[in-house]
């Protein structure tokens, strides 16, 4: 397993920072609040993320990890993401 | 229909003013092809491009009235024009077209002669004894007028371009613009995409007097005149509404060049198609759009109703390709910024129905506004429902019945998530316009992408600028009739009755019928309870009920599918489109109006071969309104530099 958390974690904030200026912006971007709440990503958003991760890193989500508690926040997402690299 | 274009000076000696009105008249050129004439006055110029509809023998324009005291010049249709003769008894002989009519009613009524009015419209009016100069709108804003005054003149025209070719600069594209754009889907009152140009809003007349600017309302929305309940209520009789609905399509046969219809394959269109076939007797020529990119596509729904009414039918098949390829010459006529692509399908497809013969065609906006049809509404009531119990597992499950044709709610993993989005500030009950929380919601995120950080570009300040354009008794409406106000305020006339109806048509000489939009029609309906209109999430139930009769039920059932074309991304998976992106990019550093760093990292999340099909609204929402940015710069620059060669088709007549 060559891939690190920190490596997901830099390429998705890349990913999403690319898409929104004001995450751009900050220096410090939140990495345990949802970013629906936060206004941060819309509904449509939510597809492009789930694609863009399914792609990128080659893992499936399942339906039932589209959840507020399994893919509310960047964290969340990364450990998701990270998890299922190191059952591969 | 037709272009019209005219300027109030006093220093321009005769050469010039017909150079000025030569120009101003020969860039609309594409809104009157059959003829153009020109008046040239001392003080004040007029000149029409007409599209011969009605009265084609005699309705040759601009006129002077009997008494050489009025000078007048129409775009539009007049739809009560016979009434109006029989009701004054005017001589048919004399009265003989739809502007002579107007100046004998001005000249008996004054400026209250508009009340009298039903149609589609864009006067202007003369008085050269007061040197006084009236421009009147119709109620609803189908046709355009735009004006500008600067210290030697008083320019107005039926499109902005005319403006800048009189004024042979190009002026910049307006902030303000982006920001309506950004929150509204539309500019709204007087604003346009350009600095210092405004158009007279909707139900608004202008008078331009010893060097002053007066805009005036002589119309109220009849949805805010007439609240919730109503005696109509009780008996009510689907009957009657039929009738309403074949009136209203009745008088807006009008003309003597015949008519087509568009077929989108929803209620709307195949209501009006049917009743057109009823009343011609005969099949008519019908004109839909198909999306090879099929999550857009409605092919199936428009063969449907195709095959019941039997219309000669023609199809235009669209790809992504044409969307990119099409943007620029879409916007040149738009003028404005645009937030979606969605007008560009619509320009292909006047094109193709003019290319039949057609210059009128029928159309179904309104339809969702009036008769409570989007998903807006139903959106409003579920989150109102929710709100009184947020725990609730089955009220947010109510979204999907609305949204089922949305990515994000047809398949069903996303819901989770999408929910949450919908979820926020479900009690805020106090914000006036609670309906459209969520769709503003997004513009705080859509404004990062633009040199829109001033206090004035606030959420806050544009809403009360919609506010203040809003009947004064609009606090006391009921949710859904102030919902229904809000759009008809910004997207049906800044946007889908403009950049993706009168533009999109006249940039092909071809009309749009509205008969959903009738005045008549449109006061009668607004006096039917919401509840009958659409009960619970019964979206437009009143036309589905009152056409069960007569048409299917797969066709009276459908539930909305709201159009859409491809977004950004046509852009990025095809040559031209990426033509068009590399010069987009080379120009980001004289783009004063956006962020360039913002747009140098959007266009590469466009271009991850990793990203999704759609990516996220906003996204598309900020690169589509940036896009546009680009290109009306470019095409205010070709029209500050237009130089009319072709005037001998342009009848010149000198009064003094």
């Amino acid at each position: 397993m060559s891939i690190t958390s920190k490596e997901i974690e830099k390429d998705l904030i890349r990913y999403l920072k690319n898409g929104n200026p004001i995450l751009n912006e900050m220096k410090d971007v939140p990495l345990n609040e949802s970013l629906v709440e936060l206004g941060y990503i819309d509904s449509f958003g939510v597809i492009d993320l789930v694609t863009y991760l399914e792609n990128k890193w080659k893992v499936k989500i399942e339906n039932a990890e589209i959840t507020k508690e399994k893919f509310g926040s960047i964290s969340k997402m990364i450990n998701l993401v990270y998890s299922k690299l190191s059952e591969a | 229909m037709c272009g019209i274009a005219g300027f109030i000076h006093k220093s321009i000696g005769p050469e010039e003013a017909k150079n000025k009105i030569t120009k101003m008249i020969s860039i609309i050129n594409h809104r009157g092809p059959d003829d153009t004439c020109a008046l040239i006055g001392k003080n004040f110029c007029v000149a029409t491009a007409r599209l011969a509809i009605e009265k084609i023998k005699y309705g040759q324009q601009p006129i002077v009235d009997d008494k050489k005291r009025y000078i007048l010049s129409f775009n539009g249709e007049i739809f009560n024009y016979k009434d109006i003769i029989s009701k004054y008894s005017f001589s048919e002989n004399k009265i003989n077209s739809e502007v002579k009519l107007l100046a004998k009613l001005f000249e008996l009524k004054g400026i209250n002669f508009i009340q009298e009015i039903q149609g589609q419209f864009a006067i202007s009016i003369y008085d050269a004894l007061a040197d006084k100069l009236y421009l009147f709108r119709d109620r609803f804003g189908m046709r355009p007028v735009y004006y500008k005054k600067n210290n030697k003149v008083f320019l107005y025209s039926s499109e902005i371009k005319s403006i800048i070719a009189f004024e042979e600069t190009a002026p910049a594209t307006s902030l303000m613009s982006i920001a309506s754009t950004s929150l509204f889907w539309s500019n709204i009152g007087n604003m346009t995409s350009f600095k210092d140009i405004f158009q007279i809003p909707p139900g608004n007349y202008l008078i331009f007097c010893n060097d002053k600017v007066e805009v005036k309302k002589y119309w109220e929305n009849p949805i805010s005149l007439l609240n919730n309940k109503d005696s109509l209520t009780n008996n009510f009789k689907y009957d009657d509404f039929f009738q309403l609905v074949k009136d209203a399509v009745k008088r807006q046969i009008h003309g003597e060049v015949g008519f087509s219809s568009y077929l989108s394959g929803g209620i709307d269109s195949s209501v009006i198609s049917y009743v057109l076939t009823q009343i011609q007797k005969s099949p008519i020529d019908t004109f839909s759009i198909e999306f090879e990119n099929k999550e857009y596509d409605e092919s199936k729904a428009q063969k449907n109703i195709q095959k019941i009414i039997n219309s000669n039918h023609y199809s235009l098949k669209i790809s992504n390709q044409d969307i990119a390829d099409n943007f620029e010459k879409a916007i040149t006529h738009s003028e404005c910024h645009l937030f979606r692509t969605a007008p560009i399908p619509m320009f292909l497809l006047s094109k193709y129905v003019r290319e039949k013969g057609h210059k009128v065609v029928f159309t179904g906006e309104g339809a969702d506004e009036i008769l409570l049809g989007y998903d807006l509404f139903g959106e409003t009531k579920v989150r109102k429902f929710w709100s009184k119990y947020p725990s609730s597992k089955s009220r947010p499950e109510l979204l999907k019945k609305l949204y089922y044709y949305l990515p994000q709610f047809k398949n069903s993993r996303y819901f989770e998530i999408t929910k949450e989005f919908y979820k926020k500030n479900l009690q805020n009950y106090d914000d006036i316009f609670y309906s459209h929380q969520m769709r503003w919601e997004q513009y705080v995120m859509i404004k990062s992408f633009f040199n829109i950080d001033d206090e004035k570009y606030e959420k806050k300040m544009l809403e009360n600028v919609l506010l203040q354009s809003m009947p004064k008794n609009f606090k006391n409406l009921t949710m859904i009739r102030k919902a229904q106000l809000v759009e008809i305020n910004t997207l049906l006339s800044g946007y889908l009755l403009s950049s993706q109806g009168d533009r999109m048509t006249m940039a092909h000489g071809v009309e749009g019928r509205y008969p959903y939009l009738d005045d008549v029609f449109t006061n009668e309906v607004a006096k039917i309870s919401s509840n009958i209109k659409a009960p619970g999430l019964k979206l437009k139930n009143i036309l589905r009920k009152t056409f069960m009769k007569y048409l299917p039920k797969d066709v009276v059932s459908r539930p909305k599918f709201a159009y859409q074309a491809p977004e950004a991304k046509v852009f990025f998976d095809n040559k031209k489109g990426m033509m068009i992106i590399d010069d987009f990019i080379e120009n980001l550093p004289n783009q004063d109006n956006l962020k360039i760093e913002a747009f140098t990292n959007l266009i590469k999340k466009f271009k991850d071969k990793n990203s999704s099909l759609r990516l996220g609204f906003r996204e598309n929402m900020a690169f589509i309104i940036g896009l546009s940015d680009h290109f009306l710069k470019k095409s205010a620059k070709n029209w500050s530099k237009f130089n009319s060669t072709n005037n001998e088709k342009i009848k010149y007549v000198y009064y003094k």
